[in-house]
């Protein structure tokens, strides 16, 4: 069995996963599963949409709503660009986790 | 479908996965400038990683684990949370003032800025986003039973938070004193 940390979608994609308990294979295999079913996976989100009922509920989902809707930054809108722009296979580096890091 | 197309298409759904991905970091953090720079991070990440993802599965649960463990794993290192007192739930809120409920959900922002991280995400996943269970587990990389653990937490602590005593009125609300207490109460017993 390999010993490397896999997600639920498959490969690990960075060795920095924070270490959390480890989560029991039946959830991963179900994760993977609701991945690939969308009916399921629909009705599933829609039963635990829910699970804060009544006026509370309303209310997270439409404070939510709002965040959802609000509009893209240029820094982000810039960072995409720039991504795009940038050759296949070269790692591009974050301007916010370098100024970050360099304070 | 062929490899650039392939790829083509996840790049699209990445970048059309960034307003749940600022939502949820705003949500986490309670920082709107401190969510943008996670969102940059982990779009980063996620970019120079894409080979690691696996195609057919799901892409945002993907990006939200790497957002929420950059989100984490700075928490870790501070030691402490950077949060806005306020709440920028709140800040971001476009209802009206004189839309009835514009003060509850005023409370709602601070009581959920009030919950602890890991239930706030947790809420926040499977209340707000919509995700599974099982899902909102593989992203928190824990068991599915803590996730409803921790959202029944959240939920009453929400619920505690939401029927407490009211903070000092300002505003409207001192104007009406009376107004926001009895709405805090028909948003206890709805829930």
């Amino acid at each position: 069995m390999s010993e490397e940390k896999k997600t639920s979608w498959g490969k690990a994609y960075d060795a920095n996963i924070p270490q959390e308990p480890k989560q029991a294979a039946p959830t991963i295999e179900s994760a993977a599963a609701t991945a690939n079913d969308g009916s399921d996976a629909d009705e599933r989100r829609g039963r635990h949409q829910h699970v804060l009922p009544g006026i509370l509920g309303k209310q997270l989902r439409a404070a939510y709503g709002e965040l959802l809707n609000a509009p893209v930054p240029d820094a982000i809108s810039d960072l995409i660009k720039k991504l795009e722009s940038a050759k296949p296979g070269t790692p591009v580096a974050n301007k916010a986790a370098d100024e970050e890091s360099s304070k | 479908m062929s490899g650039r197309a392939q790829d083509s298409t996840l790049r699209d759904d990445l970048v059309a996965a960034i307003p749940n991905m600022r939502a949820f970091a705003i949500s986490l953090c309670g920082n709107r400038d401190r969510a943008d720079d996670l969102v940059q991070e982990a779009l980063v990440k996620a970019w120079n990683h894409l080979d690691s993802f696996e195609v057919g599965t799901n892409l945002k649960a993907w990006l939200f684990t790497i957002l929420r463990n950059a989100y984490f794993s700075e928490l870790r290192k501070t030691k402490r949370e950077i949060a806005d007192s306020e709440g920028q739930l709140a800040a971001r809120l476009s209802v009206p003032a004189e839309q009835q409920g514009h003060l509850d959900l005023l409370d709602l922002s601070r009581a959920l800025s009030k919950l602890p991280p890991d239930q706030r995400e947790a809420l926040i996943l499977v209340g707000a986003e919509g995700f599974s269970y099982e899902d909102a587990a593989a992203i928190s990389g824990c068991a599915v039973g803590t996730v409803k653990s921790r959202v029944n937490r959240a939920r009453s602590r929400l619920n505690e938070l939401m029927t407490a005593a009211p903070a000092e009125p300002s505003g409207a609300a001192a104007a009406d004193p009376d107004g926001p207490a009895r709405r805090r109460s028909r948003t206890a017993r709805a829930v």
